[in-house]
């Protein structure tokens, strides 16, 4: 029992620090810009699926697979940007998230008239046998995600907290108008976040579909749903938020799979993001939303 | 230095300003008076690029700048500090300077600049790692003007600095101002403290309706009875 609690722990680790870099790439867009991009899984799901198309063709193995993947995300990413953010700046928020669920519905049309079949192989980053670690089964490709996880964060929040553009980013996520009184070009803030969010999001997708070294067009729903959840366990845009939302996510379901099946996990997670918002709307009600910024 | 002839701004179909010319020479202080709603507020706007004007031009150093985006604007070495202050409460002091500065291009130049600036501001320099939120309102003001001046501007457009401080923190800021000449620094002020305004001015408009009622050099308005009916009298401008 013991054992599967510590081997459950680290699997739910493990999974949950993809969860977090998919979190972290939503906040960044969240948090600069106060407006969901629903369209931020089916991105990284093209860019996915631009990198099995190159395997599929060219036989290129996992390393070009994975740049194509993450670069495919960004590219996609702008598009979506250009589309539904750009031109719809300072107006309704839900204007820009219904537009981008319209994206959503157009990209996953585009991966199935790529690739037509329900799934496609993927090739795996490491391909070799789990190993133990006083009892506990670990996966190599998995720790390689912990490893890009906790860089990633530590990257970005660096780049947050010490460089001039983190300055000029959190100050366009707090005012947009004063921002642009300071001349910090803040559309400009805007659109790099959002590549940088793509390029997080894409780099996490990667990790995910080599470790499951399979690609389908629900990967897009899947990581949009994964990420908002862990967002909003983690409190809707911030840094550390996402982070510990992601892992909190990981190690739940970990636990819901193994002693009460796949139904009652996803089951679990709902239970648990609802008694989160419940209880955010409870002790929280002296800060605001917007108090908690990256 | 700067030139705005003829400048309009609208407001969907509300005209702010209606046609205005001024003038801002190197290293002088000009001012704009008149009361709330007059249209101050909007040629500042449109003079760093907030607003986009609807008719007329704005030279900065000769050239054309009316279309330029605000970041452009700022990199040309014009400061806006805003009405209100807005300052990032939750940001340390030292933050909201370096934001002041992010024309410099680089956080070590930005640096370089906020040790210079904070020269001129000794009871700044020991909170820089405070929230600004923590200030007081004269403080807060003194905050602001840093946050402009870290940008190294030519001009810098000052909107409403007195507004809702105590009279030692009103003296503090028109010193302050006063002094700006001398470091290369143009001013263009926008006051409803007429006479601090007048005294720390060389030339001066008088603004209503979104037009220039009058417009001379300060010493002279100060003195002109029709002014003196017009503008002290329903402004509560006194000390």
């Amino acid at each position: 029992m013991a054992h599967d609690l510590a081997q459950n722990t680290v699997d739910g680790l493990m999974t949950g620090s993809a969860y977090a870099m998919l979190a972290l790439g939503f906040t960044l867009i969240f948090g600069v810009m106060r407006r969901l991009n629903l369209s931020y899984g089916p991105s990284i799901m093209i860019g996915a699926y631009l990198g099995t198309l190159v395997h599929l063709q060219f036989g290129m193995g996992a390393a070009v697979v994975a740049l194509v993947t993450v670069l495919g995300a960004v590219a996609a990413g702008f598009y979506v940007e250009r589309l539904c953010f750009a031109p719809m700046r300072g107006q309704a928020a839900t204007a820009s998230m219904v537009a981008s669920f319209a994206i959503w519905m157009q990209l996953e049309e585009l991966a199935t008239l790529l690739l037509p079949r329900h799934s496609y192989p993927f090739p795996a980053l490491i391909a070799r046998p789990p190993f133990e670690i006083a009892g506990i089964l670990i996966r190599a490709d998995r720790l390689l995600t912990l490893g890009a996880a906790i860089a990633a964060m530590l990257a970005l929040w660096l780049l947050v907290h010490r460089s001039r553009f983190g300055l000029a980013l959190r100050a366009t996520a707090r005012d947009r108008a004063t921002a642009r009184h300071l001349g910090i070009d803040v559309d400009r803030i805007g659109l790099i976040a959002f590549l940088g969010a793509s390029a997080l999001g894409g780099l996490a997708g990667m990790l995910v579909i080599a470790a499951d070294q399979q690609i389908t067009p629900m990967f897009g729903m899947w990581a949009t749903f994964k990420g908002l959840v862990a967002m909003m366990l983690g409190g809707l845009g911030s840094i550390p938020g996402a982070v510990i939302g992601g892992l909190l996510l990981g190690v739940v379901e970990a636990h819901g799979q193994w002693f009460f099946g796949p139904q009652l996990r996803d089951l679990l997670v709902y239970a648990l993001l609802f008694l989160c918002l419940v209880l955010r709307a409870g002790i929280g009600a002296g800060v605001p939303s917007a108090e908690r910024r990256i | 230095m700067l030139d705005c002839t003829e400048l309009g701004v609208r407001y969907d179909a509300l005209p702010a300003v209606r046609g205005v010319t001024l003038g801002v020479p190197s290293a002088r202080i000009v001012c704009v008076l008149g009361p709330n709603g007059a249209g101050k507020s909007s040629l500042l706007g449109a003079i760093s690029g907030q607003v986009r004007p609807v008719a007329g031009s704005i030279r900065f150093d000769g050239e054309a700048i009316e279309m330029l985006p605000p970041h452009a604007i700022t990199a040309r070495g014009i400061a806006h500090v805003p009405e209100g202050r807005m300052l990032f409460g939750d940001l340390s002091l030292r933050e909201n300077l370096l934001l002041g500065a992010h024309n410099a291009g680089s956080l070590a130049r930005a640096a370089d600049r906020l040790d210079a600036t904070l020269d001129a501001f000794p009871m700044l320099r020991s909170r820089l790692d405070e929230p600004a939120g923590m200030l007081s309102g004269g403080q807060a003001q003194m905050l602001a003007l840093a946050r402009g001046l870290m940008a190294a501007p030519k001009l810098i457009l000052l909107d409403e600095p007195s507004l809702g401080l105590s009279p030692k923190a009103t003296a503090d800021v028109f010193r302050l101002v006063a002094a700006l000449p001398a470091r290369g620094v143009a001013v263009l002020l926008v006051e409803q403290n007429v006479r601090r305004a007048l005294a720390v001015s060389g030339y001066a408009y008088l603004m209503r309706n979104g037009l220039f009622q009058a417009q001379g050099p300060a010493a002279e308005l100060m003195r002109d009875p029709m002014v003196q009916d017009a503008y002290f009298g329903d402004l509560h401008a006194g000390e």
